[in-house]
C-alpha cells in the first residue's frame, strides 16, 4: 500500500496499535471474536490510528498513551462499518463477506455494539473530560449524518449546504477528531489542536468528494461496484449536485431510480461525465486540500508534518 | 428523600426528550423506556449521596444506554429488500440505535465522570457477549443459561452498582430483572411457540436432537419441567434479595411487591392451564 511507505517511521507503533485491537475483540463469545477480526484484518487502511499518531507527535509523545485514542478510533470506524454493511445490505466489503452476510443481521448488531463498547472501555483509558466530549459529540454527529442520508436519498431538490453538512458528519469529522484528539492526548498546544482538527476536516471534506467523485469514474473492477452506484441508491453527490445545474440535465437525473436499467444508467453517468461537473468537483476538492495544506504550513515542521503532507498529496492523487 | 412518582416521571420525560429525533420518530417506533430497570436505578440512586443533576444524568444516560440496546433487538434477519417501505424501518433502526448510543456517551461526557464510561461500556460489551452465546445456543448447562439471561438484562445496573460498592443492588437487579426476562421468555413460547429460553433448555436436555426434529411429549415435557424450575428458582432468589434490599420508599417496596406477585400469579396460572 502506498501510504505504507510514507508513514514507515510509524511502523513499531502501528503494531502496537494493532496489538491493541486484537487484544480489545476477544470476547466469551468465539463467535463474537471471530466476527470482530474477520472484519479487523481485512486489510483496512489504518488511516486515523495514522492521522491520530501522527498529531500526537506535536505533544509530548508517548504511544502507551495515544495507541488508547488510536485503537479507539479504528474501532469506532469498524463498529461503524458493520452496521453500515446492515442499512446497505452489502454482501461484500473490501472483497470479503461481511458480518451480516457471514452470519446473519443479529450477529452483526451484536458485534458492532460490542465492538463500539471496547472503543469507549479503551477510550476511558484517557483521562481527559475535553477529550471525550469531542469524540462523544463525533459520533452522534456521525449518525446524524447517516440519518440525513436517508432523508435526502432521491432528493434531486436538496442544495449544496446540506450536501458539504452531510459529508462533514458521515466523514470529514471523525478525520478531523482523529488529529485533534492526538494532540490533545500528548498535551499539544491548544493553537495546534485546533490547527490540526481544521486539517483534519479539510482532509476529510476533499477525501469525501473524492470518493463522489470516483463513483463515477472509476471502473467497476476498481471500485469493486458499478459506477453510479451512489445515484442509483439515490445518493446525491456534489457531481450530481453540479451537473443538475443545467435544467435539462436535471430533468434526465431526476429519472435515475433503483430499478433503472444499466444502459439507461450508463447513458446518465456519461452525461454527468459530459457536463464538467467532475472537473468542476475536482476542483472543489483540491480546494479543500489546499486549505489543509495552509493549516500544515503554520504548524512546527517535523517529520509528521511532513508526513500528514504527504497523506494529503495521496487523498488529492488517489485514482480508486 | 426523594419522591419516586414524579421523579420517575420527570426522568421519563428528560430521557423521551433527549432520545426525540422527528425524522427517526416519523418512520420507527418511539424508544420503549423500561420502567422496572428505571425503578430500580431509582432506588439505588436514592441510596447515594450524588447532587440531582449529576444522579438524573446518571440515570439518563443508562436508560439510553438500554434504548439504544433495545432499538437494536429489532433489527430481523427477515429480507426486506423487496420492500421500501420495510428496508427504511430497518436502516433506520440500526441508526437510531446507534444514534442512542451516541448520546449515552454524549451525557456522560459533559458530566465528565469518566469511571462511569468506562463501568457502563464494560457492561454493554458483556452484554453483546452473552447476547450472542443465547443466540448462537453454544451455553451446555442450566446455570450458564440464566447466567447469560442475568448478564443481558440486569449488566447495566449491576456495573454501576458495583461501581458505587452496593452489592444487595447488583444481586436485587439481577435476580429481578432475571425473573422478569424468563417471565417474558415463557410468555413469548406460550404465544409463538419460540423462545430463547425453551429453544435454549432444549438443546442443553437433548444435544443430539436437531432443532428441525420434533421433541416427543416426554421430552417437550421435560423442557417444560425445566423452564418452570428456572422460574422458581429466580422466584426465590427475587424473594431473597428484596429482603436485603433496604427500600426507602414505600412505592418502590410496593412496586417490586406488585412485580413479584404478578409474577407468580402468571406461573400459577400456567400451572393451572396445564
Amino acid at each position: 500500500m502506498k501510504y505504507k511507505l510514507k508513514y514507515s517511521f510509524l511502523n513499531s507503533d502501528l503494531q502496537l496499535v494493532e496489538k491493541e485491537l486484537e487484544a480489545a475483540i476477544h470476547a466469551d463469545s468465539s463467535v463474537l471474536t471471530e466476527a470482530s477480526l474477520h472484519l479487523l484484518q481485512s486489510g483496512g487502511k489504518r488511516i486515523r490510528p495514522v492521522f491520530v499518531l501522527l498529531a500526537a507527535r506535536f505533544g509530548d509523545y508517548d504511544i502507551h498513551v495515544v495507541k488508547h485514542v488510536a485503537a479507539t478510533l479504528e474501532l469506532i470506524h469498524t463498529a461503524s462499518l458493520v452496521h453500515d454493511d446492515v442499512v446497505d445490505d452489502a454482501d461484500l466489503r473490501r472483497g470479503s463477506a461481511t458480518i451480516k452476510s457471514k452470519w446473519d443481521n443479529r450477529v452483526a448488531m451484536y458485534t458492532g455494539d460490542y465492538i463500539f463498547a471496547r472503543a469507549l472501555e479503551m477510550m476511558s483509558e484517557i483521562n481527559n473530560p475535553r477529550a471525550h466530549q469531542i469524540l462523544a459529540n463525533t459520533m452522534v454527529e456521525l449518525c446524524l449524518g447517516e440519518i440525513e442520508q436517508i432523508k435526502d436519498k432521491f432528493n434531486f431538490e436538496q442544495n449544496w449546504r446540506i450536501y458539504f453538512r452531510r459529508i462533514k458528519r458521515k466523514t470529514a469529522l471523525l478525520i478531523a477528531s482523529s488529529c485533534q484528539l492526538g494532540a490533545i492526548a500528548t498535551g499539544a498546544d491548544e493553537r495546534i489542536q485546533r490547527r490540526l482538527f481544521r486539517f483534519g476536516y479539510y482532509v476529510g471534506m476533499s477525501y469525501q468528494i473524492m470518493d463522489d467523485i470516483l463513483d463515477f469514474t472509476a471502473s467497476e473492477a476498481e471500485l469493486g461496484k458499478p459506477a453510479g452506484s451512489d445515484l442509483l441508491q439515490g445518493n446525491i453527490t456534489l457531481p450530481v449536485l453540479i451537473a443538475m445545474k443545467n435544467p435539462a440535465l436535471k430533468e434526465i437525473i431526476k429519472t435515475v431510480h433503483e430499478e433503472m436499467l444499466k444502459e439507461d444508467m450508463g447513458a446518465i453517468i456519461q452525461a454527468i461525465k459530459a457536463s464538467g461537473a467532475i472537473e468542476q468537483a475536482t476542483r472543489i476538492s483540491d480546494q479543500y486540500l489546499e486549505k489543509a495544506f495552509r493549516e500544515l504550513e503554520e504548524l512546527p515542521s517535523n517529520k509528521a508534518r511532513k508526513t500528514l503532507s504527504q497523506i494529503a498529496q495521496n487523498i488529492g492523487k488517489r485514482k480508486f | 428523600m426523594l419522591n419516586i412518582i414524579n421523579d420517575v416521571k420527570e426522568l421519563r420525560q428528560l430521557i423521551k426528550t433527549k432520545a426525540h429525533h422527528s425524522y427517526l420518530q416519523k418512520y420507527i417506533e418511539e424508544p420503549f423506556v423500561d420502567e422496572d430497570k428505571l425503578l430500580l436505578l431509582w432506588g439505588l440512586f436514592n441510596e447515594l449521596e450524588i447532587p440531582d443533576n449529576e444522579r438524573n444524568h446518571y440515570m439518563l444516560s443508562t436508560m439510553l444506554v438500554q434504548i439504544a440496546l433495545d432499538t437494536h433487538e429489532k433489527v430481523s434477519n427477515t429480507n426486506v429488500m423487496g420492500s421500501p417501505g420495510l428496508l427504511k424501518n430497518r436502516q433506520l433502526t440500526v441508526l437510531a440505535g446507534d444514534y442512542y448510543s451516541g448520546l449515552y456517551y454524549q451525557v456522560l461526557a459533559e458530566v465528565g465522570n469518566i469511571n462511569m464510561i468506562r463501568a457502563l461500556s464494560s457492561a454493554v460489551k458483556k452484554i453483546n457477549d452473552h447476547k450472542i452465546l443465547l443466540y448462537q445456543y453454544t451455553l451446555n448447562n442450566i446455570p450458564d443459561l440464566l447466567n447469560s439471561f442475568r448478564a443481558v438484562e440486569a449488566s447495566l445496573i449491576y456495573k454501576i452498582a458495583e461501581y458505587y460498592q452496593k452489592p444487595v443492588w447488583m444481586d436485587g437487579a439481577e435476580n429481578l430483572l432475571l425473573l422478569k426476562r424468563l417471565h417474558r421468555e415463557k410468555e413469548q413460547y406460550r404465544e409463538t411457540g419460540q423462545s430463547l429460553l425453551v429453544e435454549g433448555i432444549r438443546l442443553i436436555l437433548f444435544p443430539h436432537i436437531a432443532m428441525e426434529v420434533e421433541l416427543s411429549k416426554e421430552q417437550l415435557l421435560q423442557v417444560e419441567n425445566t423452564m418452570d424450575s428456572c422460574i422458581e428458582y429466580a422466584i426465590q432468589s427475587v424473594k431473597q434479595s428484596k429482603g436485603e434490599l433496604s427500600l426507602a420508599n414505600v412505592e418502590l417496596h410496593q412496586r417490586m411487591d406488585d412485580m413479584l406477585s404478578f409474577t407468580e400469579l402468571k406461573v400459577n396460572s400456567y400451572v393451572k392451564e396445564g
